[in-house]
């Protein structure tokens, strides 16, 4: 087990175990799907290095095409075994059979650990269990935390222009993810929950709308939710309502998860998929395309295109 | 483009010909030289400068003071100016005149000991300068100061973190050390006292103080297009083609249908591309050249052909410029040069009109629950140029981190924009920054083009 913050490796591998440098180790390979290590790793890389927000799903998004792709180590073992065994066989050398047996009992191990990846709950769980220990991620986001509205400033023209589009998201945490990292800011949007939070932009919406009545609306949703629910509940929260027909429906649907080669790692998910859950640079892609380009193509078809990348 | 330069030399040494020698390829060998009492100034005209407001430029003298202007002045009130009554007025009603002075030019006076250089206000034109044991010396390119035997060429650290986080070195700064460069708007007075040479700089253009009108839409539209009109009058030359770089946005689309309309000679424009695989507007500015006629040309730019080129491009910028499409421009500027020698561009309309980028500043400001410290605003926008400001750490060694100070260097610069009084709403306070940055950065544009009279005539709107 290789320790997380010193990076020492441990032969012993059971739970309860604390690195040299202190470090209490918080799962053991034998019973979970993930190393200490593993979860380190995983968290460094969906906070891009300490220097992005997160959500527990854009979290597990990473760990399902992780997962994905360690499937390809154990296929290059196995090959490795069998090519042993043919080539031994053929000009009769023991020592490819003994090759074959290791890289076998490797393969064995690979294939056991590239199992199935752990449900969402399971997952979950991990994660709350690494989030007590010291090398938890500041940049994880847990709950909402915009309510507050900012503070007055001097200047009165603040809101008096500022938006190119209005996003509707399903989830409050995507807000605080999305505007969080700026993405707001550099899409040039106002972007919403459909219960409407944060509360205090409502007004601004509102006043957007009566001055732009055409401005572009989009809803970003996960594969559960539905235009027509979504945009009810929006009304019934904001007092606002939208001609569906303008709003422009970018959600992702089982049946790209399943035909879009760079989404198939949310086939274990496919039900329960968000926005989220996509690769980071491909999802800020999706909120960075205007109105036309949402229109004219299918979205998810060109996430790879946009970028088929975690970092 | 003209050439000025000159300088108030301690041990009367004539420096002109070391200046003059790297101002060539702006006017040639065609300079005139004037010299009285440790004064030296030196003007280039540019080749074949033979437009209306020609006579605006060069040198006088009355009764032993002199004048140099290098560009031309804008305005219906200025088309009869030349050095001369710049100079008359200037003695009979003192330097108040001179801040009623508009255009694109740079102007040296010298009165016996003391003596004044200024820069027009919107940043047209540049002036470089540099105080040395041996006096004063300046030049519209600093690469004439460069060749002085006592200047030291060093890089400042200061000055190359500020780049990279802005783009342009911006204030007085220049990336050598002891080398700078008058802002717009300003004035330097020299004065000799005893054995000593003292300066001092001051602002004399505050368009931040211009008072806010409060004018029908209506109103503005005509404004606007008489004035838009007025700037294209002031700088089409007479009976000669003309170029118009044309992007197929909107500024340059605009510019095209106003020359245009008034100009009665070819009218040629050039559109880049990266190749047609790649994103570009090319369908538009074709549109735009079938409606208004012109001779239209599609310049494919090859970064192979680009790194050719890449020395002389160094060498023609002086100051690196964090534009992208700084070397692009070059290799279109190169192709316009084989028809036209008048070249007009959309440049500067941000400045003028705002721009798409100060949206994100203003939703930096919607969402509350977010972490403010003291530099918010500060921080906020050296993020939204998205330049090195977020890398700087990674940058540098730690050591050489360590000769920065990113309050001083990077917020005290920006900060002074967000806490003025003048003026008072946010967007003109980002529209005042935005004025800062295009005549840091525009003037890269023009120093680009050697070959042309002149580039661009936005900044004045």
């Amino acid at each position: 087990m290789k320790c997380p913050n010193c990076s020492i490796n441990h032969r012993r591998k059971r739970l309860g175990i604390r690195c040299s440098c202190g470090y209490p180790f918080s799962f053991t390979p034998d019973s979970d799907a993930l190393t200490d290590n593993q979860m380190h790793n995983l968290i460094k890389q969906a906070s891009a290095n300490n220097t992005r927000y997160f959500t527990q799903e854009s979290l597990y998004g990473l760990y399902l095409k992780i997962s994905r792709q360690s499937g390809v180590t154990p296929a290059i073992f196995l090959l490795g075994v069998i090519l042993s065994i043919i080539i031994g066989n053929v000009f009769e050398i023991l020592f490819l059979f003994f090759i074959a047996l290791v890289l076998g009992i490797i393969f064995i191990k690979k294939l056991a650990k590239s199992s199935k990846p752990v449900s969402y709950n399971v997952f979950s769980s991990m994660l709350n269990t690494w989030q007590k220990t010291y090398l938890k991620s500041n940049y994880l986001i847990a709950e909402p935390s915009l309510n507050k509205p900012p503070p007055m400033n001097e200047e009165e023209d603040i809101f008096e222009y500022g938006v190119e589009k209005i996003i509707i998201v399903d989830k409050d945490l995507t807000v605080d993810m999305l505007v969080k990292n700026n993405e707001h800011a550099n899409a040039k949007a106002l972007i919403i929950s459909t219960n409407g939070y944060p509360n205090y932009l409502i007004q601004p919406l509102k006043k957007i709308l009566a001055e732009q009545p055409e401005i572009q609306l989009i809803l970003l949703h996960a594969v559960n939710e539905d235009k027509h629910s979504m945009l009810s509940q929006f009304k019934i929260k904001t007092g606002v309502n939208f001609n569906e027909e303008k709003v422009i429906d970018a959600a992702i649907t089982p049946t790209q998860i399943s035909n879009i080669k760079p989404l198939r790692y949310l086939k274990s998910h496919e039900q329960y998929a968000t926005v989220d859950m996509l690769p980071y640079a491909a999802l800020t892609g999706i909120v960075a395309l205007g109105a036309a380009d949402l229109l004219h193509s299918d979205v998810f078809a060109s996430v790879h295109i946009i970028n088929d990348d975690f970092g | 483009m003209d050439a000025l330069f000159g300088a108030i030399s301690q041990h009367q040494h004539n420096p002109l010909a070391t200046l003059a020698a790297q101002l060539t390829h702006r006017c040639g060998s065609d300079i005139i030289k004037q010299s009285q009492g440790g004064v030296y100034i030196g003007y280039g005209a540019a080749h074949k400068q033979a437009w209306q407001r020609k006579h605006h430029s060069g040198m006088a003298t009355i009764a032993g003071n002199m004048i140099t202007i290098a560009g031309f002045f804008t305005g219906i009130h200025s088309l009869n100016l030349s050095p001369k009554m710049v100079l008359r007025n200037y003695l009979e009603q003192g330097e108040s005149y001179l801040d009623q002075l508009t255009g694109a030019f740079v102007l040296a006076i010298s009165q016996r000991d003391k003596g004044i250089l200024m820069r027009d206000g919107a940043g047209q034109r540049s002036l470089y300068y540099t105080l040395l044991a041996s006096g004063l010396y300046f030049a519209t390119e600093p690469k004439a100061l460069h060749q002085l035997p006592d200047f030291d060429c060093q890089l400042d650290n200061k000055s190359l973190e500020q780049y990279l986080c802005f783009s342009f070195v911006p204030g007085k700064y220049t990336m050598l050390k002891d080398l700078y460069t008058l802002p717009p708007g300003y004035r330097l007075h020299w004065q000799r006292q005893s054995e000593s040479l003292i300066i001092d700089t001051e602002r004399f253009y505050f368009f931040e103080n211009l008072e806010k009108q409060q004018q029908s839409e209506q109103h503005w539209k005509n404004d606007f297009s008489q004035t838009f009109a007025d700037c294209v009058t002031e700088r089409l030359p007479q009976d000669q083609p003309v170029g118009i770089f044309l992007s197929g946005g909107l500024d340059s689309s605009i510019v095209t249908a106003e020359v245009a309309r008034q100009h009665q000679h070819p009218i040629h424009t050039y559109s880049l591309h990266f190749g047609k695989a790649y994103r570009h507007e090319l369908e538009f500015a074709e549109m735009v050249a079938k409606r208004y006629n012109t001779v239209h040309h599609e310049v494919l730019f090859k970064p192979k052909k680009m790194l050719r080129r890449l020395r002389e491009i160094i060498w023609q910028l002086d100051e690196p410029s964090g534009d992208p499409i700084t070397a692009s421009n070059y290799e279109l500027a190169a192709h316009a040069k084989q028809d036209v020698n008048w070249i007009f561009n959309g440049e500067g309309g941000d400045p003028c009109f705002g721009g798409p980028k100060n949206y994100s500043m203003l939703l930096q400001h919607w969402y509350g629950g977010i972490e403010r410290g003291p530099y918010f605003r500060e921080h906020a926008y050296l993020q939204s140029f998205k330049r090195a400001y977020d890398e700087i750490d990674a940058l540098f060694t730690p050591e050489f981190r360590q000769s920065f100070n990113l309050e001083e260097d990077l917020f005290h610069v920006v900060r002074p924009y967000f806490q003025c009084q003048q003026p008072q709403g946010f967007l003109d306070k980002l529209m005042a920054m935005k004025k800062h940055r295009g005549s840091n950065l525009y003037i890269y544009y023009f120093m680009l083009y050697p070959y042309f009279y002149d580039a661009s005539f936005t900044n004045r709107i």
